[in-house]
């Protein structure tokens, strides 16, 4: 059973979010279906009451904190001793793969996050994930770190090859491997589907946005806002037949909608659908003409059309 | 002693063709210019076919490169080739549907249509003395079988290299291995990786299909491209430096995407790459 711990709002710290805010993320997050939610101390004494319908990780600095917030399912820490309580998970960083055999000295512990790895897609992985495996013998979680941008696919990796436990952020925030990559890879690889809500990703989104001050970029996967825009002549084409054709997914599915942009690349069935989306009839000839004005148009512009541009060029004609 | 790998960089072909993006004459000659100063190995420069001033584009570009080998994309599709021969490349990429979905949903078609079409093609470009790629349209989804049956026949013809497309971006690396590797270990054929990053695995991906075998990898700079864009030129540079040699270097990379981002990012609202998380 593979289990997902989401570590979103043990990441948040260094913003000056507002109770209300992580109230409602922690609330939006949830519907994801991940198995575990992580909190900082900060975060918990924000939100005060938790939902009931989580099971919560605590991120502390040692097991005698831990003590001080009683009722949680798990605690982590960096590690503070060879004999831990069993509900302690001990988080070990191993910067890179030649640290792996440093974790011999832990293979007594009963849980166990590992922490980092960002090099091991540019080694042999799997050799590594076997060494992890040997190496310690509890309950071993892996939370990958993105130096080298590969941290969910070390994420989905370490799933496949039999691992059961990864955690993630959303967006990747802290670094870590972006939960929303996690998700929608496993589903499609493995079709791992837990009862999830994914349309909610805009929601968390734009709350995300308002609480870090960062904005999402528009074509980060899953959760970028112009990732289902389409141009090019033979994308739109393909597209209009059938979306299977060049989608990975279907938007709805991630809280989105495609949208037909026009410009330099664009061909005559992207104009043809746009002028129908506008309620416009033109006949053949025109659309061609069209064509060669929304290209000229889209090179003076060195960007896309918007349907403004696009009717001003119908008028023209 | 590292193997080495290739880069063909696609960002003034499949990074421009995503939408938001419109690039002048100046703008691509420049951007070519400073690909092929830093060492790239070969520069996917565009698409005759889409207009005149494209294929002026690509004339200008293919007659200032120093040491980078330009290349021209098309479809399966002999008026499309016809006018690559105008912008005198060094290759000429043809892209051939391979999955299903592709051949039959999108263009109504059926294997032996491709096949034949393919092999009409690749001829009439190899008839003109051109070096010829073939690019597997979604590959990551096609039956290994009929991609296979291609490549032998394109080997036969004397096409040495074929681009693995994952069109859709839903490859993992251990995917990614083992249908790279064999590829390479049935045909013989040279592989050359393209990657899409909706799952956000395009750089994991190129670094599987590299060790798989593959010699050529496929990059934009700062990943731009359809959807969730590329592989990042200097994202893949990074972390591949580890188990390959690789032009440019880090740093030659790092200048690289400084420069063209100036060009590439500009003002356009939503359109930011200014960082790929």
């Amino acid at each position: 059973m593979i289990r997902i711990t989401d570590k979103t709002l043990s990441c948040l710290d260094e913003y000056d979010a507002a109770p209300e805010q992580l109230r409602t993320l922690c609330g939006l997050l949830l519907e994801l279906g991940t198995d575990f939610m992580e909190l900082s101390v900060d975060a918990y004494q924000k939100i005060g009451v938790l939902p009931q319908n989580g099971r919560y990780i605590l991120k502390v600095e040692d097991v005698i904190e831990g003590r001080s917030y009683p009722g949680f399912d798990r605690y982590i820490c960096r590690h503070s001793g060879f004999v831990t309580p069993i509900e302690n998970i001990t988080e070990i960083q191993v910067n890179d793969i030649n640290e792996i055999n440093f974790l011999r000295q832990y293979q007594n512990l009963t849980n166990v996050r590992i922490t980092g790895l960002d090099d091991i897609m540019c080694h042999d992985y799997k050799m590594a994930f076997e060494q992890i495996m040997k190496n310690i013998s509890g309950k071993i979680e892996l939370c990958p770190e993105n130096r080298y941008f590969c941290a969910t696919a070390i994420a989905v990796e370490w799933i496949l090859f039999g691992g059961r436990n990864v955690a993630a952020s959303f967006a990747g925030i802290g670094d870590y491997a972006p939960l929303e990559e996690v998700l929608m890879a496993l589903r499609l690889e493995l079709r791992y589907k837990p009862n999830m809500n994914y349309a909610v990703y805009p929601h968390i989104k734009e709350l995300f946005e308002e609480i870090t001050g960062q904005e999402i970029p528009a074509h980060k996967a899953i959760i970028g806002s112009n990732i289902f825009d389409v141009e090019a002549g033979i994308h739109a084409d393909g597209i209009l037949k059938d979306p299977n054709i060049y989608e990975p997914f279907n938007p709805e599915l991630v809280g989105d909608k495609r949208c037909l942009v026009l410009g330099k690349h664009s061909g005559k069935a992207a104009v043809i659908i746009k002028l129908k989306e506008l309620g416009i009839t033109e006949d053949p000839i025109t659309v061609s003409h069209l064509l060669e004005a929304v290209r000229q148009k889209s090179i003076e512009k060195q960007a896309s059309l918007s349907d403004e541009d696009f009717i001003e060029l119908v008028k023209a004609m | 002693m590292k193997d080495v790998k290739y880069l063909v960089d696609t960002t003034l072909r499949d990074g421009e063709q995503s939408p938001g993006y419109a690039l002048t004459k100046k703008q691509k000659v420049e951007i070519a210019a400073m690909l092929d100063a830093a060492g790239v190995y070969q520069i996917e420069a565009g698409i005759p076919a889409i207009c005149s001033y494209e294929r002026d584009t690509l004339c200008e570009i293919a007659q200032n490169k120093r040491n980078a080998k330009i290349s021209v994309w098309n479809r399966l599709n002999e008026t499309d080739i016809k006018q690559s021969f105008a912008c005198n490349p060094d290759i000429i990429h043809i892209g051939v549907p391979v999955s299903y979905v592709q051949i039959y949903t999108k263009l109504h078609k059926n294997k032996t249509w491709i096949m034949n079409t393919m092999i009409s093609c690749v001829d009439l470009a190899l008839q003109k003395g051109y070096e010829v790629t073939v690019g597997f349209e979604d590959a990551s989804r096609a039956d290994p079988t009929f991609m296979l049956t291609l490549a032998s026949a394109l080997k036969a013809m004397g096409v040495n290299r074929i681009r693995f497309a994952d069109t859709v971006g839903v490859l993992s690396p251990t995917r990614t291995y083992h249908a790279i590797h064999e590829l390479i270990s049935i045909t013989g054929i040279e592989v050359e990786m393209h990657a899409h990053n909706d799952l956000g695995m395009a750089v994991a991906n190129s670094l599987a299909a590299a060790k798989a075998g593959a010699k050529y990898i496929d990059t934009t700079i700062l990943g731009i491209g359809e959807r969730t864009g590329n592989c990042n030129f200097k994202n893949f540079i990074s972390a591949s430096e580890f188990a390959f040699t690789v032009s440019p270097t880090h740093s030659s990379a790092t200048k690289v995407e400084q420069m063209a981002e100036k060009i590439l990012v500009k003002d356009r609202k939503g359109g930011h790459y200014e960082k790929q998380i």
